[in-house]
């Protein structure tokens, strides 16, 4: 392989002898480059799982992250986005799933009315990020 | 939007055609920027001050240090969570949480 790119190392380090842990950044490996963000909301108005979907059509399964928060009016806390918790009565959870063209987020409640987890109807919002970069 | 900036590719790929996957980086693409990290243990809820203003983004993991799972990692606690004050940790008894706070903005 033929020696070029660029590399930055951290204050204190000789970039030409420092390794990989003492750099900023090293065009030896690729960086998560990204493609966009944003935000939804999902009503939860009974038992059931609510998914949300988010095209990229990049056609093939990306690298990808979400984070959510439920009544943010009450707080403004975000929590990670992929969890599952038994509730009183039932079973609450936050999954994702892709296919080549698109992010499934999906927010799951099995609760029975009046809710285990929250009083029916209330809603999740989700925030994530997608990157131009493949998980294979 | 003028075409100027940087961007490299991977090996074997020339950087002319390819694709944005296919690049080891490019300035047309934002790169996450890490505010803060660190590692923090005892128990939680920890916060971990991080005064940006706005909720950012996150990433880490819990190690295990000792116990049946010495040596191991795994994903953060489920109540890890973010505001705009803090991040909110809670280490494992028998190991510590490793943190990364974003600079990218909360979407």
């Amino acid at each position: 392989m033929a020696n070029y790119g660029i590399k930055i190392s951290q204050a204190g380090y000789d970039v030409s002898s420092a390794n990989l842990r003492q750099l900023i950044i090293s065009s030896q490996y690729p960086f998560l480059k990204a493609y966009s963000q944003g935000s939804f909301s999902l009503s939860i108005t009974g038992p059931g799982t609510y998914t949300q979907e988010i095209a990229h059509n990049f056609g093939y399964p990306i690298k990808f992250v979400h984070y959510f928060s439920v009544d943010p009016t009450a707080t403004s806390n975000r929590f990670l986005g992929i969890f599952g918790a038994d509730a009183p009565f039932g079973t609450i959870a936050c999954e994702s799933w892709q296919d080549s063209n698109k992010i499934y987020i999906a927010w799951e409640d099995t609760s029975d009315a009046p809710g285990g987890f929250k009083t029916y109807p209330y809603t999740v919002y989700g925030y994530y990020y997608l990157f131009y970069d493949s998980i294979t | 939007m003028a075409n100027y900036g940087i961007k490299i590719s991977k090996a074997g790929y020339d950087v002319k055609t390819a694709a944005v996957k296919d690049l080891v980086m490019t300035s047309k693409a934002n790169q996450w920027k890490i505010h803060m990290s660190g590692t923090s243990s005892g128990s939680g809820p920890i916060n971990i001050a991080h005064n940006l203003g706005y909720t950012p983004a996150y990433l880490g993991a819990n190690y295990h240090t000792s116990g049946a799972d010495s040596g191991k990692a795994e994903k953060m606690n489920i109540n890890t969570r973010t505001n705009p004050t803090n991040l909110i940790v809670y280490p494992p008894s028998t190991g510590y949480t490793r943190y990364f706070i974003l600079k990218d903005i909360g979407a």
